[in-house]
């Protein structure tokens, strides 16, 4: 008898010390059901966990009650791991007219929610519109120009994706400063210079290989980089380095390269069959 | 019995208290205006040139490693003879037809001023401080020893010993109490003791011809030439003259200048053992030539010039005896200067690698140079009274003043911070550096910090309307890492702005603070400068920023600029911004520092104001 009200006791005072922590989660449960103004509260609330879950809530809706809210209470000013919830959550909603807040936030002292901004800017659907892609090109070219590498990389990435060709000279710049970035994202929309450029890295001592000859692979890849000349030097200069992802990249190249250059494919072919 | 013993002893007490003091004495009365005129009129001044037998101007260099004596005709800068020295521990001396030098082994030894070879040599005194040789040009020489009982510096005891051109020993005086390197001349030998006293003794016989106490001052330099013997310390300069003793009770001649750092270093101090031997205060001294004047000691010309290390400053002197820059002149790195002399219009100067140059003093022109010798020295010792310099058809004027103490402070040689420091506080004393020229200073990278914060003190100071297109440039500057720009001096431009109420900087002062690199400081220099102006187009910037950064943690340290923009707002805004401040005293998230800031501000704003008188 004596034991079993011990163990009462015992469990009761270990329900009753995770009985708050319920409470406390009791409110995601209902977080898909609950309307705007209980969000907004549980935002405003001290409960951080359960703010940035109200957050990522709203950034499902699809309604626009919700979206203006997102987008004032980022205006409003919250600490940063909130902000960038909320800029994750409009990224989400890749709806265009969170434009104006997220260009806002390209250019917040915080390098974390700049990074962010940038690329929930590249998720909004502009439909056919081309001149709000044209402002997001502009406004990612300048974040190449950030004093914050986290941002370059970002933007040079990011520019890559979009194969943004005005980036070239830039991204040229940064590679020849040892972006690493700068030189993958070059692989996307560089043209001949890059190839120069890449080619000359190639011979250079102090420069690591493996990622340049992926950038030339990704180059290679590419149906609209060319002519075939230059394909073929950077095929020879893939078949001169005695590194197996050099190798690689030729198999990939014999194996599935673009169609409209067979004589390059074809030495890629020859250096492998040595 | 008794009372003739006690009669005996008093009259040999009183024999004993009638005896005269030894020739020379600390308790010997100074001052007696009849033995100073009668001493100065023994007196034979140095003559109007060289004080050397050859009579030809002669450079002494002093090798570095051998030690080596290098005698040199000044006029050609060809080398005479050469010695090895290589125990020299002391500079070389000009005494008649011998240059004089203490050697480590053999004491006190003379060469033959005409081949260099040794003639003799005199040993020095066990434990006994060398504090300097001291010779006439008709080869009588002094020098002084001294010696500390046990290290006593109390009970120290000098003396002083006169030798003949031969080295034989004239004469020698011990006296309690310290002397400093005695001034010789052909008949007189002139001695600083006890830093207050100039004694005046006979070279050629043991006897003090008269002493002078100088009551507020020092006797640390002196120098003779044929207009007189100078003698004075760091606040100024004395002509020794028969009225002399009401001379000395009054101010010394001296100058003043508006420019700090400025060393008045007349000469070698006396006093000081270092002297005895070349040294870095060779180059770190007043280049003047001193002539009789009305009022006593005077400058030749009235001009001086200060030689500091690589560096040259040439003044002119008003009446008032106030001080004005004239020039300035800057030798490249790789130039080392060993030593320097005044020759009336003159400034002669020597170079580790044996050549010797020549300033005009009034205009700073380089007028005369001679070839390197190829050898390293360590110091120079001139005997160049009455030359000029041949005439040169290499004349090489000296930059502008201003560009030249820009260059000077600007000078990457790190090794003369003080001669730096002058050339900054000249730079504010000689004014007229336009804006230009200051926000060049300001943003040129060799720019050194001191002159950094000399040129933004000066531009806040004195802010020029008409240089705002050349702050706004600044300002205009795009923050780019590829091509390595960003906006430049910007706390200084926008407090200048801010200062000038300059409104069209406020659309580019408030892009740099949207701007992510714009620093913390910047920040708060662009917030106080848009306040001064008080431009309304502040309030939406400043509210957007308000709420974006106040619940930032990153301005919790510094939340001044915050602060500043929530002043602004509460100053400039409407009923709209008074409700962004309320609801950020009310938001918990709001910065506590802001918050109470804020909240300050509120009730102060509610109390009555004091009614006007």
């Amino acid at each position: 008898m004596r034991k079993f009200l011990v163990f009462m006791v015992v469990s009761w005072l270990a329900l009753g010390i995770s009985f708050p922590a319920a409470a406390q989660k009791a409110p995601l449960k209902n977080m898909q059901q609950a309307d705007l103004n209980y969000l907004l509260f549980v935002i405003q609330g001290d409960n951080a966990a359960d703010a940035l879950a109200a957050i990522a809530e709203l950034g499902k809706r699809k309604n626009p009650e919700s979206l203006d809210m997102l987008q004032m209470q980022l205006l409003l000013g919250y600490p940063p791991a909130m902000s960038k919830a909320m800029i994750q959550a409009l990224g989400a909603r890749k709806d265009a007219k969170a434009m104006e807040t997220l260009v806002f936030y390209t250019r917040h002292r915080s390098t974390e929610l700049r990074v962010e901004a940038l690329v929930s800017l590249c998720e909004l659907d502009f439909g056919k519109d081309p001149a709000p892609v044209k402002v997001v090109n502009e406004i990612l070219l300048k974040a190449l120009r950030d004093y914050h590498e986290a941002v370059r990389n970002k933007a040079a990435w990011l520019l890559g994706k979009r194969r943004v060709g005005e980036a070239e000279e830039p991204l040229l710049k940064l590679f020849s400063r040892g972006s690493t970035a700068a030189m993958q994202a070059l692989g996307f929309i560089g043209g001949i210079r890059t190839a120069r450029t890449l080619a000359m890295a190639m011979e250079n001592t102090k420069t690591s290989k493996e990622p340049l000859i992926t950038t030339i692979g990704t180059l290679l890849s590419r149906e609209d980089f060319g002519p075939e000349p230059v394909r073929v030097q950077l095929v020879k200069i893939l078949g001169d380095t005695n590194l197996p992802g050099a190798q690689n990249v030729l198999m990939v190249y014999h194996g599935s390269g673009p169609d409209a250059f067979p004589r390059s494919r074809k030495l890629a072919f020859q250096i492998l069959s040595k | 019995m008794k009372s003739s013993v006690r009669s005996l002893i008093l009259f040999v007490l009183f024999l004993s208290s009638c005896k005269p003091l030894p020739p020379f004495h600390q308790n010997t009365m100074p001052n007696d205006s009849g033995k100073i005129a009668k001493a100065i009129n023994k007196i034979s001044l140095p003559s109007a040139g060289p004080a050397n037998a050859t009579g030809e101007a002669l450079v002494i260099f002093q090798g570095l490693n051998p030690r080596t004596a290098v005698a040199v005709a000044a006029g050609t800068g060809k080398i005479l003879w050469k010695q090895p020295t290589p125990n020299a521990i002391s500079r070389y001396v000009v005494a008649g037809s011998h240059v004089v030098y203490l050697d480590r082994t053999t004491g006190l030894t003379a060469l033959d001023v005409r081949t260099g070879k040794q003639t003799w040599s005199v040993p020095m005194r066990a434990q006994h401080t060398f504090m300097g040789v001291s010779g006439a040009p008709n080869g009588k020489v002094a020098y002084v020893t001294n010696f500390k009982p046990a290290g006593d510096p109390l009970n120290q005891v000098s003396t002083l010993t006169i030798l003949s051109e031969g080295g034989k020993e004239i004469w020698s005086l011990e006296a309690n109490g310290r002397m400093g390197l005695p001034l010789m001349t052909n008949t007189v030998v002139v001695v600083p003791y006890r830093n207050q006293h100039l004694v005046l003794l006979d070279t050629s016989s043991p006897r003090e011809l008269a002493r002078i106490l100088i009551p507020k001052g020092e006797v640390r330099f002196m120098t003779a030439s044929s207009d007189g013997i100078f003698f004075g310390d760091k606040r100024g300069m004395y002509r020794l003259s028969p009225d002399i003793v009401d001379v000395v009770s009054r101010a010394p001649s001296t100058m003043t200048t508006d420019i700090h750092n400025v060393e008045f270093r007349y000469a070698l101090d006396r006093y000081d053992p270092v002297t005895t031997d070349y040294s870095a205060y060779e180059v770190r001294s007043l280049l003047a030539t001193w002539i009789r004047g009305k009022a006593g000691a005077a400058l030749y010309e009235n001009r001086f010039v200060i030689h500091m290390f690589k560096y040259f400053l040439g003044f002119s002197v008003n009446e008032k005896s106030q001080a004005t820059l004239q020039w300035a002149v800057m030798h490249p790195y790789t130039e080392e200067l060993i030593g320097s002399k005044a020759q009336k219009d003159f400034v002669f100067y020597a170079k580790a690698d044996g050549s010797i140059e020549c300033l005009r003093v009034a205009t700073g022109e380089r007028v005369w140079r001679t070839e390197p010798l190829d050898m390293r020295m360590r110091g120079v010792t001139f005997d160049i009274a009455g030359m000029t310099p041949p005439s040169s058809s290499e004349v090489e004027a000296p930059a502008p003043l201003l560009d030249a103490l820009t260059a000077i402070a600007n000078d990457p040689d790190s090794r003369y911070p003080l001669a730096k420091r002058l050339a900054i506080d000249a730079l504010a004393v000689v004014g007229g550096a336009g804006v230009g020229r200051l926000i060049k200073m300001l943003t040129n990278p060799e720019s050194s910090a001191e002159l950094r914060e000399k040129a933004a003190r000066d531009l806040i100071a004195r802010p020029d309307p008409n240089g705002v297109p050349l702050y706004l440039s600044l300002l205009q500057q795009p923050f780019d890492f590829i091509k390595s720009t960003r906006p430049l001096a910007v706390e200084v431009m926008a407090t200048v702005l801010g200062s000038l109420k300059t409104k069209e900087a406020v659309p580019t002062m408030l892009q740099l603070l949207a701007h992510p690199a714009t620093s913390q400081k910047e920040l708060v220099a662009l917030t106080e400068a848009l306040l001064a102006i008080g431009d309304k187009g502040i309030i939406r910037p400043f509210r957007e920023f308000l709420l974006a950064y106040r619940a930032d943690p990153a301005f919790a340290q510094d939340i001044h600029a915050l602060q500043k923009m929530a002043e602004a707002l509460f100053k400039l805004g409407g009923p709209a911004e008074r409700q962004v401040l309320v609801f950020l005293t009310e938001d918990e998230r709001t910065l506590p520092r802001l918050r109470e800031y804020i909240l300050r501000m509120f009730t102060e704003s509610r109390k009555p104001q004091p009614a006007k008188p």
